[in-house]
Formats: structure tokens, C-alpha cells, sequence
């Protein structure tokens, strides 16, 4: 060892992870030792502030968050049948299980009726017929009577984080998508590709849509037997708003834009491409103010 | 900060069983008695609250469907640190930056008797740990901020007892210089320790 020991080479000793020749160096240099001897009680106190930093408590609206995350993944046949909310401050509970959802499926038709638009929800007059959602044609009509504005983006954006969401949604909710990048990504869907970006619902893919990840549920039956199991059991009101199918950390993902119980807010989910009642594949939940 | 003891584990352990056996409430309960220290370590982690509120709704969606692959040799509480550090060091290594602005804004009221005597002062603190490496950042929020064991640690983040001790010591050396305990002693680039020792000339200022 020549010269004096630096902070990190101390900072070993003091761990007792002392490299080769340094603790002989310190018997040796005077200077090094009083560093040392500095060091000892500076981490001392460091060590102590670090221990007495505040608590930091989960904030509600995160806690409210994950409460929703958890709800979702609730609907899972993995694990527990998770179905009070878990976790969060002041989180309405909920009973239910796979009934809850069930419950949720007989309450809900979901449809595709027309260009632009077309899920509905039937409320309690809905059929018990429905856990198929998708299903039978008086369903469709009742769900087309409804005639809820559902705008179906096919971005095919690769979505990291919350922030991006908040950012995309103003845009999914209009439709207003410049470029649909699907085609791109998957380099299969021709179907929804071809129809636009703000792609008409019904305009179901073609034949190569088989190699496209989330085929199924560009179709009437597996989007509703998705959407089935986002939806709240608790309030039948709620409707999605918008669609995009897109990515999420570079898997193939639905975003699903949603009214949350909070006014001012919206809830978005990313659910993978097996999304449906009986399997949880809930990827991110996050909430965003309402544009 | 205390940790759960050995009855705490106990109970975690019943409410993770109960969980995988159907228990529609038991992975609720269990997240209660943990969400805020979890929340601290990703928030502290990642120095980003969106990031950090991301991660642990990551984690504990994780948590909750692989459940039943709890094997029982680590305390349910280092399984669940484990898998919110997991998904913080999965953030940090996807942005490469560290983050720069410490955080909260959100941690409430601080009692203005507790040991760092003033909010001021534990922001300084925030502050600089952020600035820390990465990997001393994240040993010294589990073993000083949150109190865990070293060998728990050492098991969370998959290295020997002795790299958690030497990232903690190296991490609390840069802190102290930062907050102006230790007078400057020139710190080097942060590498992993081991190996003979590093020296600098004429270094020493104390």
C-alpha cells in the first residue's frame, strides 16, 4: 500500500472487510488512523440519522390504487380468491370471490354493435345468461340499446409506467391516434390495422390475426369476457370508455380506460392478452385525473 | 425501526398460508401489517413517488399470485422486501439514472422532537442518500432506514454478508462527508469491494 487509504478503502475496514495491507497500513500512518478514528464516529452518527428518518406511510391515493390492483386481480383463478379489497385506507369492502365475478358476468353483456362504438352493459334487468358475456343475440340488442361510446385505439405503444398512461389517455379517449402502430409491432393484425387507428368496432382481424397476441380479444367474445372481469360487481353503472391495444413493457397488452369511483379521476387497466374472467392477467392498474 | 419478531413471522406466515389456501382476506391483512415499510423502501429506493407507487403495485401483484411458491426459509417479510426491491432495482437498471430529487412530499406531519429535530434536517438526509450509488443506496434503506438484518439482506438482494456490510459503511461514509461530518476525504468511484486496498495520495485532510 502506498499513500493514504481513501473513503471507501476506510469505509471496508470499518465493516470489517478490510482488503489486503490496508489494516497494516493503518497501524502504520498515523494520518490513516485518524481518519479512521473520524470515520468511526461519523458513520456512528450517520448510521443513527439514518434510523431516525420519519416514517414514510403509503399515501391513500396509492393505497387506493393498489386496493384496485388487488380487486382485479381478485377475479384470478391463481392463488387465493382474493375479493374484500386488501389493502388501502378507508377501501370499501366487497364480497364475492369467483362468485363476486360471476355475479359481475350475469350483470354484464358486453357487445360490440357498431362502428365507433358498442359496449354496453346490461344492468340488473341483464340476463344470468351472460357469464359468456358476449353471448346471445337478445343480449346484443339490449347491449346495443344501451349504445355507450367505447372508442377502440390499436396504438400498439409500448406503455413503462404510470406517467405514460396519464399521458396517452386524453388521446385514447378521443380517438384521435395519428399512427396505428400494430401492424408494426405485431406485424400481423391486418384487420384492426387497416381499419385506423380509431378502429371500427367489429371490424373483426383477418386470417393472420391468429399470430396476433391479442386476437382474442379484439374479438366481441373475448373482450367481454375480459371487461367482465375489470368491471366492479358493485356498480353497475360503470362503462369503459376506451380501448387500446397496444404494449405494455414490451408485451402485447389491452389498456382499458375506465370511470373510477373517485369523480375526478379515471382508472386504467393493462391486462395481457389472457385476459377473461377465470384467469387474472391484470399487468398494471394505475389511476389518472380525468382530462 | 422494529422489525416483526419471531411471533410477528408467525402470523405472516398463517395469513400467507391462509391466502394460498383461499382465505379471501388473509393477503389484505398481511399487506396491511407491511404496506408502509414496503412503501418506504421503494419510495426511498427510487426517490420518484409515481415510480415508486408503480413498483410496489408490481411487487405485491407478484406477491399475491406467486404465493403458493413461498418456500418458508426466509421470513415472509424479507420474501416481500425482496420482491418490491426486486421491481425498484428492475426500475433503476431500466432508467440508468439515479434519481436526484428526493422525495416525500407525503410523508405527513414530523414530530418536531424526534431525533433529527427538524423536517429540514431529514430532507438533507433524503437528499443526499439519493445522490448515494445505487447499490449502497439501497443496502442502507434496508439496513438502517428499515432495520433489517444484514443477513436478511444479504439474502434479499442475493450477495454475502459482507458486501451488504461493506455497501452500508461505504454508503454512510459518503453521507457523512456529504452532510458535512466528515471532513473531505476524496471519495472514490464506487466499485464493489474486495481486493486489496485503494489508496490515494496525500488524501487525508483530517
Amino acid at each position: 500500500v502506498t499513500g493514504h487509504l481513501d473513503l471507501d478503502t476506510l469505509a471496508d475496514v470499518l465493516a470489517g472487510e478490510a482488503p489486503d495491507g490496508a489494516l497494516e497500513h493503518l497501524t502504520d500512518c498515523a494520518e490513516c488512523r485518524a481518519a479512521f478514528d473520524q470515520l468511526r464516529t461519523a458513520s456512528a452518527q450517520t448510521a443513527a440519522m439514518l434510523a431516525a428518518l420519519p416514517a414514510v406511510p403509503l399515501p391513500d391515493d396509492v393505497a387506493d390504487r393498489l386496493a384496485s390492483a388487488l380487486r382485479s386481480a381478485g377475479g384470478s383463478a391463481g392463488g387465493a380468491s382474493l375479493t374484500t379489497l386488501p389493502v388501502g385506507r378507508g377501501a370499501p369492502a366487497s364480497s364475492g370471490g369467483p362468485a363476486r365475478w360471476l355475479g359481475a358476468a350475469a350483470a354484464v353483456a358486453v357487445l360490440l354493435a357498431g362502428a365507433g362504438y358498442g359496449i354496453s352493459r346490461l344492468g340488473g334487468g341483464g340476463s344470468t345468461s351472460t357469464s359468456s358475456a358476449a353471448g346471445s343475440s337478445s343480449d346484443k340488442a339490449a347491449g346495443a340499446a344501451a349504445g355507450l361510446h367505447l372508442v377502440r385505439n390499436s396504438t400498439g405503444a409500448d406503455y413503462t409506467s404510470a406517467q405514460a398512461l396519464a399521458a396517452a389517455v386524453p388521446t385514447l379517449l378521443s380517438g384521435k391516434q395519428t399512427a396505428d402502430r400494430s401492424a408494426a409491432t405485431a406485424g400481423t393484425v391486418q384487420g384492426g390495422s387497416q381499419a385506423g387507428p380509431n378502429t371500427a368496432a367489429g371490424v373483426r382481424p383477418q386470417a393472420t390475426v391468429a399470430q396476433d397476441p391479442l386476437a382474442r380479444l379484439r374479438t366481441d367474445a373475448g373482450l367481454a369476457d375480459c371487461l367482465v372481469a375489470l368491471l366492479p360487481p358493485d356498480d353497475p353503472s360503470v362503462q369503459p370508455l376506451a380501448l387500446d391495444y397496444a404494449q405494455y413493457k414490451g408485451q402485447s397488452a389491452l389498456v382499458v380506460v375506465m370511470p373510477s369511483s373517485i369523480a375526478s379521476k379515471l382508472d386504467v387497466f393493462v391486462v395481457g392478452p389472457g385476459c377473461s374472467q377465470a384467469n387474472d392477467s391484470t399487468l398494471f392498474y394505475t389511476s389518472v385525473d380525468k382530462p | 425501526v422494529s422489525e416483526p419478531d419471531d411471533d410477528g413471522d408467525a402470523q405472516d406466515r398463517a395469513l400467507l398460508a391462509a391466502h394460498v389456501a383461499g382465505d379471501r382476506d388473509a393477503f389484505g391483512q398481511l399487506v396491511r401489517r407491511h404496506q408502509d415499510r414496503l412503501w418506504a423502501v421503494a419510495l426511498r429506493t427510487l426517490g420518484d413517488r409515481e415510480e415508486a407507487a408503480d413498483a410496489v403495485q408490481d411487487a405485491l401483484l407478484s406477491a399475491y399470485r406467486s404465493a403458493s411458491t413461498y418456500r418458508g426459509d426466509a421470513r415472509v417479510t424479507t420474501w416481500l422486501h425482496r420482491v418490491v426491491v426486486n421491481a425498484c432495482l428492475d426500475r433503476v437498471r431500466r432508467r440508468k439514472v439515479r434519481p436526484t430529487v428526493p422525495m416525500p412530499d407525503d410523508g405527513g406531519p414530523v414530530d418536531p422532537h424526534d431525533v433529527l429535530g427538524d423536517r429540514e434536517t431529514a430532507l438533507d438526509v433524503e437528499a443526499a442518500l439519493a445522490t448515494l450509488p445505487d447499490d449502497q443506496r439501497v443496502a442502507l434503506v434496508l439496513v438502517d432506514v428499515q432495520g433489517l438484518p444484514v443477513d436478511d439482506v444479504a439474502s434479499l438482494l442475493g450477495v454475502p454478508a459482507g458486501t451488504v456490510k461493506s455497501r452500508c459503511s461505504r454508503g454512510r461514509a459518503r453521507l457523512a462527508v456529504q452532510l458535512g461530518h466528515l471532513r473531505n476525504r476524496p471519495v472514490p468511484p464506487a466499485v464493489p469491494p474486495s481486493g486489496s486496498a485503494t489508496t490515494t495520495e496525500g488524501g487525508a485532510e483530517a
